[in-house]
């Protein structure tokens, strides 16, 4: 079998558990109502949409904003380019998580690098990538358990 | 050196997007993003010495 239909298949299953895993965990009572599901979607698609589905605007604007720095960056400093499953497996996996962005990513710049960035930056930039999937990630489980609103809170420690 | 400088501002939004995760205050956001973000780099600093230290040990 294909070793890259392995992969996928490896990480899509451990993708899988993990979401499970977080969707059966038991929900705050506090948490702003919403589908979280729906928010996880939307929220891989756009980064912070889900965060302001569930009516954390600031949130997500803040979240839209680092994560779309990040990965700009490590395009930027990867010469204009994305990453591509042959150069590096890794950071390709880690930078998935950035979702919709990368197709966008990927029709407007491409694989071909363009000569205008030193050589030496073009495993930051993919580190910057990958960590701009990653952190989106983490803003996806996030969804299932909010922090507590700040009255919530308070009156837990009264 | 050049490696330290790139991974400032990645731990910088490391640091910041961890913490807004956990908090709705502003300013608890900041401070424990900061704090973590003094952490962070100074993991990088140790890992960067360990690497490179190890590297003049083996002679790679």
């Amino acid at each position: 079998m294909n070793p890259k239909i392995v992969k996928l298949g490896i990480l899509g299953l451990v993708a899988i558990v993990t979401l499970l895993m977080s969707a059966a965990r038991k929900r705050d009572p506090n948490a702003p109502a919403g589908d979280p599901l729906l928010a996880m979607i939307l929220g891989w698609c756009i980064p912070g949409a889900g965060h302001w589905v569930l009516g954390s605007r600031g949130k997500a604007v803040f979240f839209f904003f680092m994560i779309m720095a990040t990965f700009a960056a490590g395009v930027w400093l990867a010469d204009c380019r994305n990453v591509k499953y042959d150069d590096n497996e890794f950071y390709w996996v880690g930078q998935l998580g950035c979702g919709a962005i990368l197709v966008i990513a990927n029709v407007f710049v491409g694989y071909a690098p363009h000569g205008k960035m030193p050589i030496e930056w073009y495993e930051i930039g993919l580190l910057y990538i990958c960590v701009a999937g990653m952190l989106n990630v983490v803003l996806l489980l996030n969804l299932f358990n909010p922090p507590p609103k700040p009255q919530a809170a308070a009156k837990e420690a009264a | 050196m050049s490696y330290l400088l790139f991974s400032l501002p990645l731990c910088l939004v490391i640091s910041l997007v961890v913490a807004a995760a956990h908090d709705d205050e502003p300013r608890v956001i900041v401070r424990k993003g900061l704090k973590s973000f003094a952490a962070l780099v100074l993991l990088v600093v140790v890992a960067g010495i360990v690497v490179f230290a190890l590297q003049e040990w083996t002679g790679r």
